[in-house]
């Protein structure tokens, strides 16, 4: 089924998402990619793709408390689901039996940096 | 809460707007809370508007279709993505022209917005007052044999005779100016300045102009003859930061009286036809001038009642100058009124308090503004149908695809409106630049970004987006009707091509004109520079305020010992500035103008003697009051003729009815002492040994560096902390014609620009005429053509479009540079050469661009385009 893959920012997005918990919204997503990846993101498109991944169900979102700093708006924090859970252990097995698979050899003409 | 809590910034109240709009209901509040998160910590962090274009720029990111409002737009959604993609495609395989129609469009835009901007300037003048459609300035032409002076000025007793006398009025107040005389002010005996810019006013001018009060009570501003309020950057010049109220001002001249600051007002705004630094009570201590009625030196305002009629109160104006000066009933003075509002447009009286605009350079600004948008306008057009030839095929095509009428208006919508877009924005630009660096044109600094201003840009973005949207139905329109078949299969090239020759003719008629009114304004300007001011102006410096020196004779003695002085000498007036009047001549009196000199004065600015001789301090009679230096036009008000200089002549009468003789010592030729507007009327010299205000230098070298600080050096020595003031005669003649050399310059830009954006258009024209007939060229070329009769089958035609186009223009313009010359009493006159110079400047660039382009498609490879299909 086609939803049931990851893209490489939804995983990002959900590792992030699992990691800030309880506190994971827009905003401080945001903030945290930009920290740990170095990449800035417009904040619409962190939205749009935490919407996407809510409704394939791999997170779920509740309306948090008011607070003053966003004038008086409440937040909508985000918490990863089973199936988010899943799909990320998925992924990681994946990628992990891929690993295992790469004999030593192919490693061998790869230089890392070239002079 | 707690004390410590962070200021809350406010994000940009427009973005929050739009996004409320756009958003979906449930999404909104996390989305406008992140947001509104984002912009705290960014605001701390960075300057204010980084925050700023940061939030935007988030804000649009939001624009997608799960958090739009209306899910159902998605589909339009990716339709309108589809016609974006089309249009970039188009406009990038046809990129000359595209890029030739936006530049052209943008330019126009630029232009209209620039003039617009100027022109909302020169109409807002004096409207910024409370009820300002109630205030008028009553003004009294003078009478005389010799026929009627319009007069701005009036007698101080009109003010309160008004006020008591007419039940419409108000209040009224008289303004009195310093009349270029200058005071030295000082708030300590180190900061001292000299100030002419001070009104001596009515308490009641405050009420009836109402400037913002900065500092101070408005009503006890003006109420004590010792107060005198500033304005807020005279305040700083003086006081600094600190607060003025209260402190005192010392006017510096015999009795050194002081004042005491009572308040601060708003600097006066750009948009005012009178402009002042310091108010202060009109107070004489000696005398009433209440009840005077005959000095014409105040200018009277006056505040209507509300729902006053106008009319009403003008009738009763002339009775009420009649019944207080029954002496004048024979050939009385006219007293009327002018609305405050239309003093700077329409009003040209003598003595006006400032320099006013004047309708014909404001009309001939307006019609070049929309002249050059029309001739980019033109273009737009041109260049769109142009294309369109091409797309009948493509629109065809889409139709039998199953695209329906509105999907091809979304089409070419889309596609014009990019293009009006991209201009509108390029144009902004464009249009903020010019209005950066041609300060100095407009003689006030303005901004498109000026909240007043953004106004004239969504004025002219509405207009620009509604004529991009016709531009997008019309032919979709126009395509959806010839339906799918015939669309695909029609080689006709329609009627459109007669509207492009139309359009064609009517831009370089426009470019003609505009070169024609630019050559004659200039060679107006070049006349008033190069023609005999009757003396020679050049190197000659003005020093101000000498007066304040009681032993004048030692101070000419010293500045002539100077090397670089050839001559030198004082007066009381200066040429090309103020001078004095008084009614001269028997039996009928003129109005003769005149300046109190010292003989070297008019040696100093080498006037030219056709007759007698200059006045000598030797001989005692010279100086005796009667005895005058005239120039031509006053020896023939005189009814003299040159041979009878020197003789005595009656000059008018005294008191006891007996004649006082006077006597011509010499004659000069006319000179000009004023704007080329004015005729050369009467004027004279006297000759009198007390001290004058004015001292002319004549220098010989030109290290004007060096000779000012020598100057200067001698001023300090023989003064004690008294500024020293100079200007060069020229300069201020410059002044004095600076209307006409603006006027110049803006049109020389314009002129430019018009002529640029029409070859554009030309450009255009003459890229798609050839390359539609590329093959045909080939043809031709293959039976023996050669390239000279290529070329010439195209240009002939575009260069008689461009004689039709002169045909039309230039005797247009020949009737309105006529019309704008007729204002001049000394002006050039208009040759055939000028003509016949825009004749050969447009035929001439046409014949090049028309002919490059059809060289290059002439002598392109043959053979590439007929093998072709």
């Amino acid at each position: 089924m086609k939803g049931t893959n990851l893209g490489e920012f939804e995983e990002l997005l959900l590792l992030v998402v699992a990691s800030l918990y309880p506190e994971a919204y827009g905003l401080a997503i945001r903030e945290e990619i930009k920290e740990s990846s170095g990449r800035s993101v417009a904040m619409g498109a962190i939205h749009a793709a935490l919407n996407r991944l809510e409704e394939k169900e791999y997170l779920k979102s509740k309306l948090a408390e008011a607070t003053h700093e966003r004038g008086g708006r409440r937040k909508r924090l985000f918490t990863i689901t089973s199936a988010g859970k899943e799909a990320l252990e998925n992924n990681r097995s994946l990628r992990n039996n891929l690993w295992d698979k790469i004999p030593q050899l192919s490693w061998k003409n790869v230089q890392y940096a070239s002079i | 809460m707690q004390a410590s809590e962070p200021v809350h910034n406010t994000p940009p109240k427009l973005a929050v707007r739009f996004l409320r709009w756009f958003c979906n209901e449930r999404l909104v509040e996390e989305i406008e809370g992140d947001l509104d998160e984002y912009y705290q910590l960014y605001s701390k962090r960075h300057p204010k508007w980084k925050a700023k274009i940061y939030y935007w720029f988030h804000l649009f990111s939001f624009l997608r279709p799960y958090s739009l409002k209306n899910k159902q737009n998605s589909k339009r959604l990716i339709m309108f993505r589809n016609h974006l993609k089309f249009s970039f495609r188009y406009l990038s395989k046809h990129r000359t022209n595209a890029l030739l129609n936006i530049m052209s469009l943008s330019i126009g835009i630029a232009c209209f917005l620039f003039i617009f901007i100027y022109l909302d300037g020169e109409l807002s003048f004096d409207k910024y007052h409370e009820d300002s459609d109630r205030i008028h300035r009553v003004v009294i032409d003078l009478v005389s044999d010799s026929g009627r002076t319009p007069d701005a000025t009036s007698p101080p007793a009109l003010a309160p005779a008004l006020l008591e006398n007419i039940p419409e009025v108000e209040l009224s107040t008289r303004v009195f100016p310093t009349w270029g005389s200058k005071y030295l002010i000082g708030a300590t005996q180190e900061n001292q300045f000299y100030e002419e810019r001070i009104y001596r006013v009515d308490p009641e001018f405050l009420e009836i102009f109402t400037y913002k009060v900065l500092l101070g009570n408005r009503d006890e501003l003006l109420s004590d003859p010792s107060n005198i309020v500033l304005t807020e950057s005279t305040a700083k010049k003086y006081f600094g930061e600190g607060n003025p109220i209260g402190k005192e001002l010392t006017i510096f001249n015999r009795d050194n009286r002081k004042k005491v600051v009572s308040g601060v007002i708003e600097d006066v705004p750009f948009n005012s036809h009178f402009t002042f630094d310091f108010l202060t009570p009109l107070h004489f201590a000696d005398r009433n001038i209440d009840e005077n009625w005959g000095w014409y030196n105040y200018y009277t305002y006056v505040k209507l009642q509300d729902g006053s009629i106008h009319a009403d109160f003008e009738e009763k104006l002339q009775p009420l100058y009649l019944a207080n000066n029954p002496r004048d009933s024979i050939s009385p003075n006219i007293t009327y009124s002018q609305p405050v509002k239309d003093i700077h447009l329409k009003s040209a009286l003598k003595w006006e308090l400032g320099t006013n605009s004047n309708m014909s350079n404001i009309k001939i600004f307006v019609s070049i503004g929309l002249f050059i948008l029309l001739v980019s306008l033109i273009n737009y057009l041109n260049l769109t149908i142009g294309g369109l030839v091409r797309r009948t095929k493509e629109a065809g095509v889409r139709r039998s695809f199953g695209a329906l009428r509105s999907n091809l208006i979304g089409q070419f919508v889309t596609e014009s409106l990019t293009v009006v877009i991209i201009s509108l924005i390029i144009g902004g630009i464009l249009a903020e630049i010019a209005l950066g660096n041609l300060t100095e044109i407009f003689g006030r600094e303005i901004s498109i970004l000026d909240p007043s201003n953004i106004n004239a840009f969504l004025i002219l973005a509405g207009c620009a987006l509604g004529f991009g949207v016709l531009s997008g139905v019309y032919p979709a329109l126009y395509f959806a009707s010839l339906g799918e078949i015939k669309g695909m299969i029609s080689k006709k090239k329609g009627g459109f091509l007669d509207l492009k020759r139309i359009l064609l003719i009517a831009q370089f008629a426009i470019s003609a004109i505009m070169i024609v009114g630019t050559m004659v304004v200039y060679q107006q300007l070049m006349y008033f520079k190069n023609s005999d001011m009757g003396f020679d102006m050049d190197q000659v410096l003005i020093i101000e305020n000498a007066d304040v020196i009681a032993n004048q004779q030692t101070l000419k003695e010293r500045i002539d010992q100077l090397s670089f002085v050839a001559s030198a000498g004082f007066s009381n007036g200066v040429v090309g500035g103020l001078n004095w009047t008084f009614t001269l001549g028997y039996p009928d009196g003129f109005l003769m103008n005149y300046a109190v000199v010292t003989p070297d004065y008019l040696e100093a600015m080498k006037f030219e003697f056709v007759a007698g001789r200059n006045f000598d301090a030797s001989i005692e009679s010279d100086s005796e009051g009667l005895n005058l230096i005239a120039n031509e036009s006053a020896l023939k008000a005189l009814n003299l003729k040159p041979d009878q200089v020197g003789e005595s002549v009656p000059m008018r009468t005294n008191r006891q009815d007996s004649l006082i003789y006077g006597k011509v010592l010499g004659v000069v030729k006319d000179f000009h002492y004023s704007n080329f507007k004015e005729d050369i009327k009467p004027y004279a010299f006297f000759y009198r040994t007390e001290p004058e205000d004015n001292l002319a230098v004549r220098m010989s070298s030109t290290n004007v560096r060096e000779n000012l600080e020598q100057l200067e050096a001698i001023w300090n020595e023989m003064t004690v902390g008294v500024p020293f003031e100079s200007y060069f005669l020229d300069q201020s003649f410059a002044e004095l014609h600076r209307t006409e050399e603006r006027l110049s310059d803006v049109m020389l830009y314009l002129t430019l620009l018009s002529i640029f954006i029409s070859f554009i258009g030309m450009f255009a024209i003459a890229n798609i005429v050839i390359k539609a007939r590329l093959k045909e060229v080939a043809v031709r070329k293959a039976l023996g053509a050669t390239t000279n009769q290529v070329v010439n089958m195209f240009t002939k035609n575009f260069v008689l479009l461009v004689v039709i186009a002169n045909i039309i223009g230039l005797p247009v313009a020949y009737i309105t540079m006529q019309e704008w010359l007729a204002d001049f009493s000394y002006r050039t006159t208009l040759g055939p050469t000028l003509f016949v110079l825009a004749l050969i400047l447009t035929i001439g660039l046409a014949y090049l661009i028309v002919g490059m382009r059809s060289f290059k498609a002439a002598t392109s490879n043959l053979t590439e385009r007929l093998r072709d299909e």
